[in-house]
């Protein structure tokens, strides 16, 4: 089998001299990334890290991650990904579930290591990128003098070439298993939906995804953003890294995306070297599309459509929404996602919070009816790390196939397009009708003076209650502001039979996009 | 209404009695099959089985008055009669005499009320997790709900029956929307009449209305000419074994299935079995 870092090998050998990874002003040719990538090799192998250790890996984006990252592959360790905008509580079970062998990290997780020190017993190798005397092996010691070629490693059948745990809505987290293959795919699938080339410019708004841009051989500028949070991202400075590297692809959350493109409306500036942004990790307001729409001198924005144990499974552009469906997204049909990209098949499940352990157990609904999202391709990861029942809650086996069970629902169009209604677990269903989050929700955002909006069960009455966000942040609803909601409601066939309505000051929203809205909490509190 | 996501996808009927709708779903055609639920199910508990049957049969399933999407009267004789009279009625109506008859919880004691008192027949009939018989005994969790002044209380302003029978009725955990589709039609204080009646309904004395009535049936147990096939989930605190074991000394000749896996609600944690089973002892 393949190793994922054998395509940096091989663009060092079809352009060593084109630039691969910048950060700031410094930068990397591919020969140089691979070098490097070489030389962290060794240095892995010296500090006593082996093939399939579990390798916790804390490093802020730079001009050195990509290279750690592909050295982790190369020598065939399971780089062990969390989400540092996770939750304290999550990041620390997720150690704890994992057990890693090796922990490389910037100081300050080293420091974080004594206070937590239980968290951490496994770990037989600790690894700081940093120079920080007494604290752990340095990964920059010596590294100048060591060897520029290593002998990749080659995968096993069952070998693993990642854990990523993400911040799922709520929750504990779940470790997703990544092989070297479903990288690959992902890798071919990404060159070829948005047909990219050694000629492209990314810029990584999402640190990992400069590990793609770098395999397909794109350059990848690593913009300054606080990973962690990035609806706190400093727009002017990443609208200098975009004009500094040409960049020709954006990708990340729509949280930092949101941020660029007030910034250019204000101050009137286009963006003209750049052909895609990439939007993904939460879901974009079609408002966002608009905005882009007058930013953008030749390209458009994209949603791709996916889980990270399933990635991509659609695509969609700003352009095709706007143009046909932003009437149907009003009108609280959903949110088209798009088809389903090539080698990647759609099936529409009857709800059911259940395992369902074959496919022979369920069925398939008919274009138009709404159930769970389904999906199986190449890419389908098969398991989470040390989660069976997590597993047997996700997937659906089918004759030697797998199902992922997206956890989020919607529908088939006559055209085979995705429709996305909500996420499962935020259904509400009274006992007679079901209310969908999505399609609820469109209907009363398009209020001039509402932010956002959140369908959530009233958790003793079982009824449907819709709490909205003011643009002034207002706690309240004045009568006229309620007649106009009952209106809306009134005119709109999903919203018919919703009459309950509440308003907050602020929606409790998650922290790293500060998009997804936490409805669980915010059903605790709705009035009887 | 949506249920038919959940395979509740029956068009309603409605027979009115004195005044009240009683609610009822008759699907297919051919053989009739009349399935009765009990306490606090409704139609809904057979939607697998009427989805499955009424292909080959008609099926009839009332919803029990105060119960499902039946009205709730406050003013209406909750007693075994006339709940076992309600349902000849209805019969009557529909122009059926003879049918086969699936029978759970306390709609037991309502069916075999139909096949024993009145000139309906029964020719077969599937007894899952109910009775139709007096005892002595009664599991101290429905004694609960059943003694005054607190049982009535629990019932109807706590919900302290359909409640906890979405969790303690199941080996497999109910699915979210199940659940829900139980619960709603007792949402409502008012709604929770039939519920806390139907308990109070379980006949302890001699002097309780319904004693009479379901002594008579018992006395008529042994006479009965049906076809009987018992299915019986056996993790049910309820209906435990003493129940069980009743039914075998009054049919030892009948056939009995027991699961091991499945509580009080079968169809709810293996339908696909019991289906299997009660097919096999329709067609023979």
């Amino acid at each position: 089998m393949k190793n994922v870092s054998e395509f940096i090998q091989e663009n060092a050998q079809k352009f060593p001299k084109k630039t691969s990874i910048s950060f700031e002003s410094r930068s990397y040719s591919f020969l140089e990334l691979n070098e490097k990538i070489n030389q962290f090799c060794h240095k892995f192998i010296e500090l006593g890290v082996k093939p399939q250790d579990k390798v916790l890996f804390f490093v802020k984006p730079n001009l050195d991650f990509a290279a750690i990252t592909f050295a982790l592959f190369r020598i065939g360790a399971i780089s062990v990904f969390i989400d540092p905008g996770m939750k304290r509580e999550y990041f620390l079970n997720a150690i704890e579930e994992v057990k890693p062998d090796v922990l490389v990290g910037i100081p300050k997780v080293h420091l974080l290591k004594r206070m937590k020190a239980q968290y951490f017993s496994n770990i037989r190798v600790f690894i700081q990128v940093g120079r920080v005397p007494f604290l752990a092996e340095s990964l920059y010691k010596g590294i100048k003098k060591l060897p520029k070629t290593f002998e990749t490693y080659q995968p096993k059948e069952n070998d693993l070439a990642a854990i990523l745990y993400t911040s799922g809505g709520t929750g504990a987290p779940k470790g997703v298993e990544y092989t070297h293959d479903i990288f690959i795919n992902q890798t071919n699938m990404l060159r070829e939906t948005f047909s990219l080339s050694e000629a492209d410019t990314d810029i990584p708004g999402f640190a990992l995804f400069s590990f793609f841009s770098l395999a397909i051989g794109m350059r990848s500028h690593v913009p300054r953003i606080d990973v962690s949070k990035p609806s706190l991202v400093d727009p002017e400075a990443l609208f200098a890294d975009i004009k500094q590297s040409n960049a020709s692809f954006l990708a990340g959350s729509p949280a930092i995306w949101d941020r660029l493109a007030d910034y250019c409306l204000q101050n009137r500036l286009k963006l003209d070297s750049v052909k895609h942004v990439v939007m993904f990790g939460a879901p974009v307001d079609i408002r966002l599309h608009e905005k882009f729409a007058q930013i953008l001198t030749e390209g458009t924005t994209y949603t791709p459509y996916g889980a990270t144990e399933c990635l991509p499974v659609s695509c969609i552009s700003g352009r095709e929404i706007l143009k046909f469906h932003k009437r149907d997204f009003l009108d609280g049909r959903g949110i088209c996602v798009g088809k389903p990209i090539n080698g990647v098949e759609v099936k529409i499940i009857p709800m059911l919070d259940h395992p369902v352990l074959d496919m022979s157990q369920t069925h398939e609904l008919a274009t138009g009816e709404i159930g769970e999202i389904v999906v199986h391709s190449k890419n389908v990861t098969q398991k989470y790390y040390g989660k069976a029942q997590a597993t047997e809650l996700a997937k659906i086996y089918d004759k030697g196939k797998v199902w992922h069970r997206m956890g989020d629902v919607g529908f088939l169009d006559k055209d085979g397009k995705i429709w996305f209604c909500g996420r499962m677990k935020h259904v509400v269903f009274d006992g007679k009708e079901f209310f969908y989050p999505s399609q609820i929700e469109a209907i009363f955002n398009k209020h001039s003076k509402i932010k956002r909006s959140a369908l959530v069960q009233n958790l003793e009455t079982k009824q449907p209650v819709v709490v909205i966000q003011r643009k002034d942040n207002k706690p309240d609803l004045e009568p006229m502001l309620l007649m106009d909601l009952k209106n809306l409601a009134k005119t709109h066939e999903v919203t018919k039979k919703l009459s309950l309505f509440e308003a907050r000051a602020e929606l409790p929203v998650d922290v790293r996009h500060n998009i997804k809205i936490d409805r669980e909490q915010l059903s605790k509190d709705v009035r009887a | 209404m949506d249920l038919k996501n959940l395979g509740y996808d029956f068009s309603s009927q409605y027979f009115n009695v004195e005044g009240h709708n009683l609610h009822y779903i008759d699907e297919g055609s051919g053989d009739v099959i009349v399935m009765l639920h009990g306490n606090p199910t409704w139609s809904f508990y057979y939607r697998e089985l009427i989805q499955h049957f009424s292909k080959t049969h008609r099926v009839i399933v009332p919803d029990h008055m105060g119960c499902g999407l039946s009205d709730k009267p406050q003013d209406y004789n909750y007693s075994l009669a006339r709940r076992v009279s309600d349902v000849e009625k209805l019969l009557k109506f529909l122009g059926v005499d003879h049918f086969k008859l699936i029978v759970h919880d306390w709609g037991g004691a309502i069916g075999f009320g139909l096949a024993t008192l009145t000139d309906l027949k029964a020719d077969k009939i599937v007894i899952t997790n109910t009775a139709a018989f007096t005892t002595n005994y009664i599991p101290w969790q429905i004694n609960i709900v059943k003694k005054r002044p607190l049982g009535p209380f629990l019932v109807k302003y706590l919900n302290g029956f359909c409640w906890p029978a979405t969790f303690m009725t199941t080996v497999r955990r109910l699915p979210r929307f199940v659940k829900q589709a139980y619960l709603m039609p007792y949402k409502k204080l008012k709604d929770r009449v039939a519920i806390n009646q139907f308990v109070q309904d379980i006949p302890m004395s001699k002097k309780h209305k319904s004693y009479n009535t379901l002594k008579e049936i018992e006395d008529k147990l042994n006479d009965l000419d049906s076809e009987k096939l018992i299915l019986w989930g056996k993790k049910d605190f309820c209906f435990n074994d003493y129940f069980l074991n009743r039914w075998k000394a009054i049919y030892p000749e009948s056939k009995f299935v027991e699961y091991e896996d499945a509580g009080h609600y079968l169809f709810e944690d293996n339908a696909t079995g019991a289906i299997a089973e009660i097919e096999r002892f329709f067609v023979s």
